[in-house]
This record gives C-alpha cells, sequence and structure tokens, in this order.
C-alpha cells in the first residue's frame, strides 16, 4: 500500500523544470539543433535588444552581458559568489544525500521501519521546501545553517525514495541465485544488491542535485550576504538589469552543467550493464 | 473473506513522539520560547485566524491565483505542444529556445520578471502562469508525439483520414501523457504561487501571512500556514489524480 502511495508521488517535480533536462523530445531532433538554439535566442535577444523597441538599460544587449561577465570575473566578484553557492550545495547536498541514503534503504530493508517512517516521510514531501523557508528562518535563524538545511531536506527526500525503490525492488531471483551459490555477504552486497539498487538511487540522486541547486539560488534570494542569488538580488535592487540577467544566464547554464555532469557520472557507474 | 482489520497505527507513532517532543520543550519555556510555540497556542491562533477570516481570505487569494495561472498557462501549454508536434517548422524554430530557456530554474526568473513587470500582483500570476506552462508543453509534445506506430499502421489499414487518425489514435494516446503534465503543472503552480508570494510585493495570500508571521516571531501562524500549503497541494494532487483516472478510465490499467 505505502509503495504504492509512493509510486503515486513518485513523479513528483522539482521546483523548476530544469530537472528535466534535455528529454527525449530532444534527442530525436537531429544534433547540430543544440548548437542552434542558444544562438536562435541570442539572435533574437540582440534582435530585440537593437531594434530600440525597449530601452536598452531594460533589454540589455547579450555583449554588455558579457562584458559584466568579464568584469566581475576580473574583479574577482564573481568567483567569490559562485564558490561560495557551490560550496553551500555541496555541503547541503552530502549531508541530505547521506541521510536520503540511510532512510530510504532503511525503510526499503525493513516492512517494520517503513511501517514507522513512510507515513510521516510522504507528509514531509508534501510539504514544499521553498514554503519551509520562513518557519526554517525562525528555527535555524539567517546565517549559513538555514541554506545547508534547507538544500539538504530538498536533497533528502528524493534520494530516500530513490533508495527505497532500489531497495525494494531488487529482484527476488538475484538473492536466490547468490543463496544457491553460497556468495559471501560482502560479495553479496557489492556484485549483487549495489548494481540492483544503482540505477533507481541514482535517479533521486539526479532529481534532487537539480532540485537543491534551484531550493539554493531561491534561499539566497531571500537570505544570504553572498552567492549567485544574492548577486541577482543586489541587481534587481540597484535596477542593473545586466548583472540580473548575468545571474539569470549562470543559474542555468550551472543547473544544466549540474545535470550533464551527472548524467556522465552515472554513466561511468553503471557502464558495462544492459540498458 | 475480506476481514476488518485496524489500520496501520505504527505510522502515528514518529509524529505524534514529534509533537510531544516539540510540546515538552515549548513548555520548557527558555530561550527558544518564540520558536517552539506550545501546541494550544497553535491551535488558539487556528482558531483566532479562522474566525478573523485572514486564514480563509489569504489562502483563497493564493488558490484563485494558482487557478487563474493554471488555466492560463495550460491552455497555451497545450496549444503551443500540440502546435510543436504537428507542425515540423515551428518544432524546428520553437523547440530549442524553450529547451535553452528551460534550463533556467522558474524562480531564477524572478529577479528579471519583477524588473520587467514590477512587483505587483501580474508578476505573481506571470510566474504561476510560467509554471503551469512549461509541463504540459512537454508532456502535450512527446505525447503526441509517441503515439505508437503499430497502432498508426491499423489505422492506415482501415484507411483513416488525417482526422479519424487524429481523433481516435493519436488523441487518446496522448492523453495520458498530457495528464501527466496536467498534474506536474497543478502541483508547480501551487508551489509558485505561494513562492512568488515571498519574492515580491506583499499582498493577499498564505505565503504572506507566512512572511507576516515570521516577521513577528509567531511561529504558531506560520506553522498554520505550512500545515494548509501541505493539505490543499495534497488535496490538490488527489482531486487532478480523480479527474485523470475518470478521463483516462477506458484505459486498460494493469
Amino acid at each position: 500500500m505505502s509503495l504504492q502511495a509512493a509510486r503515486l508521488f513518485a513523479p513528483k517535480p522539482a521546483a523548476a523544470p530544469a530537472s528535466i533536462g534535455m528529454g527525449r523530445a530532444a534527442r530525436d531532433l537531429p544534433p547540430w539543433l543544440a548548437v542552434l538554439s542558444p544562438l536562435i535566442l541570442i539572435g533574437a535577444w540582440s534582435a530585440l535588444s537593437y531594434s530600440g523597441l525597449f530601452p536598452r538599460d531594460i533589454v540589455v544587449p547579450p555583449e554588455v552581458i558579457w562584458q559584466t561577465f568579464i568584469a566581475k570575473w576580473a574583479n574577482g566578484e564573481l568567483p567569490q559568489h559562485l564558490g561560495n553557492s557551490l560550496l553551500r550545495l555541496t555541503v547541503g547536498y552530502a549531508i541530505g544525500a547521506i541521510a536520503g541514503i540511510a532512510l530510504g534503504t532503511l525503510m526499503g530493508a525493513s516492512k517494520q521501519a517503513e511501517a514507522y517512517l513512510m507515513p510521516s516521510f510522504l507528509i514531509l514531501r508534501q510539504l514544499p521546501t521553498i514554503a519551509l523557508i520562513p518557519a526554517f528562518i525562525l528555527l535555524f535563524g539567517v546565517g549559513e545553517t538555514v541554506k545547508i538545511v534547507l538544500v539538504a531536506k530538498a536533497t533528502a527526500l528524493p534520494v530516500a525514495l530513490g533508495a527505497f525503490q532500489g531497495v525494494r525492488n531488487i529482484p527476488g531471483g538475484y538473492l536466490d541465485v547468490a543463496r544457491v551459490f553460497r556468495v559471501g555477504p560482502v560479495t553479496r552486497f557489492f556484485r549483487v544488491i549495489l548494481p540492483a539498487i544503482l540505477p533507481a538511487l541514482f535517479q533521486g540522486l539526479r532529481t534532487a542535485l537539480s532540485h537543491s541547486w534551484v531550493v539554493l539560488v531561491a534561499a539566497e534570494l531571500l537570505i544570504a550576504d553572498n552567492g549567485l542569488g544574492q548577486m541577482m538580488e543586489w541587481g534587481r535592487q540597484s535596477f542593473r538589469l545586466d548583472i540580473v540577467l548575468l545571474g539569470v544566464v549562470l543559474t542555468g547554464v550551472i543547473g544544466f552543467a549540474l545535470d550533464k555532469g551527472f548524467r556522465l557520472l552515472e554513466r561511468a557507474f553503471t557502464a558495462g550493464r544492459a540498458a | 473473506m475480506r476481514t476488518l482489520r485496524l489500520p496501520d497505527l505504527r505510522g502515528l507513532v514518529l509524529p505524534l513522539a514529534a509533537l510531544i517532543a516539540w510540546d515538552v520543550v515549548a513548555h520548557q519555556g527558555t530561550a527558544h520560547a518564540y520558536v517552539f510555540v506550545p501546541l494550544e497556542q497553535v491551535a488558539a491562533s487556528a482558531w483566532e485566524s479562522l474566525q478573523s477570516g485572514d486564514l480563509l481570505n489569504g489562502w483563497l487569494a493564493s488558490l484563485v491565483r494558482t487557478a487563474t495561472g493554471f488555466v492560463i498557462g495550460a491552455a497555451l501549454g497545450i496549444t503551443l505542444g500540440a502546435v510543436m508536434a504537428t507542425w515540423r517548422v515551428a518544432d524546428m524554430l520553437i523547440n530549442p529556445v524553450y529547451q535553452a530557456l528551460r534550463q533556467v530554474p522558474l524562480l531564477g526568473f524572478i529577479p528579471l520578471i519583477s524588473l520587467w513587470f514590477g512587483n505587483e500582483e501580474p508578476s505573481k500570476l506571470l510566474v504561476v502562469s510560467l509554471a503551469a506552462f512549461y509541463p504540459t508543453v512537454l508532456n502535450t509534445y512527446e505525447g503526441l508525439r509517441g503515439a505508437q506506430d503499430r497502432h498508426i499502421e491499423v489505422g492506415r489499414l482501415f484507411l483513416a483520414t488525417r482526422w479519424q487518425a487524429f481523433r481516435h489514435i493519436i488523441l487518446p494516446g496522448a492523453l495520458p501523457a498530457v495528464f501527466t503534465g496536467l498534474m506536474q503543472a497543478t502541483a508547480f503552480a501551487w508551489l509558485s504561487s505561494i513562492g512568488s508570494e515571498l519574492f515580491f510585493d506583499p499582498g493577499p495570500g498564505l505565503g504572506n501571512l507566512m512572511l507576516n508571521g515570521q516577521a513577528a516571531f509567531r511561529m504558531d501562524v506560520v506553522l498554520l500556514c505550512v500545515i494548509l500549503i501541505g493539505v490543499t497541494g495534497y488535496l490538490s494532487n488527489t482531486a487532478i489524480t480523480l479527474i485523470a483516472g475518470r478521463v483516462l478510465r477506458w484505459r486498460n490499467v494493469r
């Protein structure tokens, strides 16, 4: 019953479409279109910007954004913002992933644990991370802790679900075969159980990564004195659209790169498996 | 034979334990007294805000924004998805741009939307509409493109016209995917309706009640809003699942 419930909620979307990445739809298009897409966007953008329909300060031309990027990078401001954001992401993600794997494995391996934990888990899933920001500010203040807790929360739930489904769906036959061949516990874990869990676990880890990046940027928009979100918020308050747009592009590029990087990692780990 | 069984009560242990622990800490009454408010205070403030109508009005405001944005976003999304799926030229031109824009999380666009369209209600509605728009486009597109070739072959054997093929083969095949998109859109729209209130100017809504509660160190109010947000999300999810089940009841579900 609860597994069914968990499945029902499984396609719960991340807070932003970025998590879906370049899906199936993109793949059956010719590959050169992937290169063309940013070009079309930049071309249309430049045309709009130079058409004079809107003031240049409002629709900032691409090369001004590029110059802002160079200037901010050279004076060290941008590397610092990015470094802070990525550090927060790494710490929060690591904590969340470890907690999620532990929780998911426990629920998957023990019916008893599932009966105790799953209802609370499903309740927690109904509370969107963004909506918890005010409550977490009261609980954890406005320092570093609250951002890391938010990222960890956003990470832990999808990871736990992935681990749970992975463990629960290990084909019973695998374990039987391992038993027949009298495989030792260590070998059984590394050669039978782990490979069977990995695909579902990776799915959860990847969803969690895109999701936690979104949550972090949102948290930094509200509460931070540095980081990519804060840079955008500063640009917003001081009407610097070039900085805001730079932030928008960087948010997208980093989210995309994280997802792509993770896919490559995943492929390396699951190499040799029949797809 | 069906036997009457007690529902599994083990799932209640953890939430109850958490509530008791919360209440114990709350009645220690020291440094964190404003955070760990006693449960009776949450209940009292729930009753109070229900009577004053604050909670109901805020909830309605957020809900109306969600519904409006959902209708706008989903209608445009289904349209664009259908156009891209059926017209090759539009697909070539729009799809890459859509894919590129999709890489930026919606919340990342908020500073830009605020500078371009202001900090008032229209900007919030725009965010909600976009939240409903993205998943609907994607799923409508994939659903319509994913019609199974062998089904279309059968249609061709029966000399189906283009319209008949669309009406009786492609459309029914796409509906489950469209509903998946609408389900995601519902969840996104509700979340971003609340979220948008946190990032733009104060106005009516649950998100703002929550922010005010936070500013006034009223954990009871914040908690109340969080609970209401979760319950509403759950109910809307259940509702759209039921609707999808009814519309798609002809399907053989294993």
